[in-house]
């Protein structure tokens, strides 16, 4: 017992005060980092010129309808008549609007007319975000020709899991993690016709350069 | 005995470890969900990726590397010269490979053409690079650089005549023809002229000189080939758009083409990559490669990765009738030729002697072609 340090009230107290403050001052801390990091936080993201359009898009994401959606790049697209991404094979051929002639499975791509030109009609490819699963089929298909449909994360349904279920799915490494305040990504030569088209003053191509993730 | 009564509790749990391992082993290797996402969302272009061997009549004799990171467009000058464009020059290598020159050029070229044993400078290069043309001696003194009209031009490909220029601006959708000097003398393709002429869905707009004096344009978003008159007029049109092996395939197609020694048209498409030949008139003859051939998997088709967007094959040919294909891929030109190996099933046209009478063409074609052992001498 002689051996044991004893400890009166005042040292009590001030170990206490000691240990409160290294609390608070992690608490506080932790709560500024919490915040700087709610303030950058990073978002899911695919690298359009990564993606191989596998189709595990729609099947993993941990919601019901997948928060991956298809989108048109219009300054890429050729607004064919013969639209690849649009029709099977056999569609191709027939020009059936047919469900079955169709790539899509959920007809999510809309075919509007343009106009008529020298005999030639142009066509306009829309996406239906509510009927769109993310499957990729038409991505693939587009793919065969000018490549304008590709793949985005909606930041609007996303729900930003610590762990993506289709990053870890995805066999080509095309899920990044970008800043929330430029969450969507060009593909690469979609890039540079805007910044081509930039540079010639072109407000709406700078407006989406400014509001996307351009680093190459 | 004794020694499984002392250790039962110890065997019975490494017995269900040892089952619960292989269960889970064997639900993670089968991947349900992997299976079925491949199984739901696949194109199967089986169809399209199979080339009937009997359609093909050409073979690769021969692969010469090109020594520059990336190529764009090739041509044959006089003595059958390769000319590569590429990177920010024009490689010019003999017929059987040896590189003899490189040219620099200001801009990056994205087309180059060379003048033939008619023009008034036999063996000037023409090079579109940017929205100009730089135009070369044989032996790469630079003659001067023309503008063309719009600055947002995507200069495709240039064909040069005799006394001729004509140049494809993709971005346009015009064909350009100067005179000589590089002065502007006329447009194909004007929207004046009563709406456009030319549909280009992308940059790929290719043009040849042909017999007789009559300019090919491919028309990529109509899906055919045109003949024209120097002076616009067109004459001819044909090809018939789909995924059969005689028709082009997709929304925009040939990509490419040549015109062969006797005017037969070789021509190359993009997406399903094939190359076939056609009479100067659109009449299907022969497939030269198929995908497979031009080293492109069936697994790779409708892949969205540029790499596999870069499949995509400019092809020239010489005065022996050889195919010179430039693989952007593989950095090289691979040769083809005519096999010689008798083919059952193609159903070879016998040769009307009147056919070349009524039209000079394809008398020029089977007077070239007699010199050279092809299957055509057998009609």
């Amino acid at each position: 017992m002689n051996g044991e340090k004893q400890t009166d009230r005042r040292g009590f107290l001030a170990d206490g005060a000691r240990v409160a403050g290294v609390v608070s001052a992690g608490v506080l801390g932790g709560f500024l980092a919490g915040r700087r990091g709610q303030a950058e936080e990073n978002r899911w993201q695919i690298d359009p010129d990564k993606c191989v359009g596998c189709g595990n898009c729609a099947t993993h994401c941990v919601l019901d309808e997948s928060a991956v959606k298809c989108v048109q790049c219009f300054d890429m697209c050729g607004f064919c008549n013969r639209c690849t991404g649009y029709y099977t094979l056999d569609g191709l051929d027939s020009r059936d609007t047919a469900a079955e002639d169709l790539l899509c499975p959920t007809e999510a791509i809309i075919r509007t007319f343009v106009e008529g030109k020298a005999g030639q009609n142009f066509y306009e490819y829309t996406i239906d975000t509510d009927a769109c699963i993310g499957c990729a089929l038409c991505v693939k298909g587009c793919a065969l020709m000018n490549g304008s449909l590709y793949l985005q994360v909606m930041q609007d349904r996303c729900v930003n899991c610590n762990e993506c279920a289709i990053a870890v799915a995805c066999p080509s490494d095309a899920f990044v993690n970008v800043s929330s305040d430029k969450p969507y990504r060009l593909k690469r030569v979609a890039l540079g016709v805007m910044r081509q088209k930039a540079g010639k003053a072109d407000k709406a191509a700078q407006k989406l350069i400014d509001q996307v993730q351009a680093d190459e | 005995m004794r020694f499984l009564n002392e250790h039962r509790g110890m065997l019975v749990t490494a017995v269900i470890a040892i089952a619960v391992g292989i269960a889970s082993y064997a639900v993670v290797s089968s991947d349900p969900l992997a299976q079925r996402s491949r199984g739901s969302f696949t194109i199967d272009y089986s169809s399209v990726y199979e080339v009937d061997s009997d359609l093909i009549q050409f073979r690769q004799t021969e692969e010469i590397k090109v020594q520059m990171d990336e190529v764009r467009g090739i041509c044959v000058g006089p003595a059958d010269k390769l000319y590569i464009a590429g990177d920010q020059a024009v490689a010019v290598y003999s017929q059987d490979g040896v590189e003899l020159a490189t040219i620099r050029t200001d801009g990056e070229p994205s087309c180059v053409a060379i003048g033939n044993d008619q023009h008034v400078s036999p063996g000037r290069i023409y090079v579109g690079a940017g929205d100009r043309i730089e135009v070369f001696e044989p032996d790469g003194s630079r003659v001067g650089t023309w503008s063309v009209p719009d600055d947002n031009a995507i200069l495709a490909s240039i064909a040069v005549a005799a006394n001729d220029v004509f140049v494809a601006d993709a971005a346009n959708r015009v064909v350009l023809r100067f005179d000589l000097a590089g002065k502007l003398v006329s447009v194909i393709g004007k929207p004046d002229d009563g709406g456009r002429t030319f549909n280009v869905p992308n940059t790929y707009f290719d043009i040849a000189i042909g017999s007789e004096g009559r300019l090919h344009v491919a028309n990529p978003g109509a899906l055919r080939i045109e003949t024209y008159t120097f002076d616009g007029a067109m004459e001819v049109r044909w090809g018939e758009p789909g995924a059969a092996i005689d028709r082009f395939f997709g929304c925009c197609n040939p990509s490419y083409f040549a015109v062969l020694p006797g005017g037969e048209i070789v021509t190359s498409e993009k997406g399903i990559p094939r190359i076939k030949v056609y009479s100067e008139f659109g009449e299907f003859r022969s497939v030269v490669a198929g995908p497979s051939m031009l080293g492109v998997a069936q697994s790779e088709l409708g892949d969205p990765r540029a790499v596999q967007a870069e499949a995509v094959f400019d092809v020239a040919t010489d005065s022996r009738g050889r195919i010179l294909v430039l693989d952007p891929r593989r950095k090289s030109v691979r040769v083809f030729e005519r096999s010689i190996v008798e083919k059952s099933g193609i159903g070879f046209q016998p040769v009307n002697p009147e056919m070349w009478d009524r039209l000079p063409a394809c008398r020029l074609a089977h007077d070239r072609l007699e010199a050279y052992p092809t299957v055509w001498d057998r009609g």
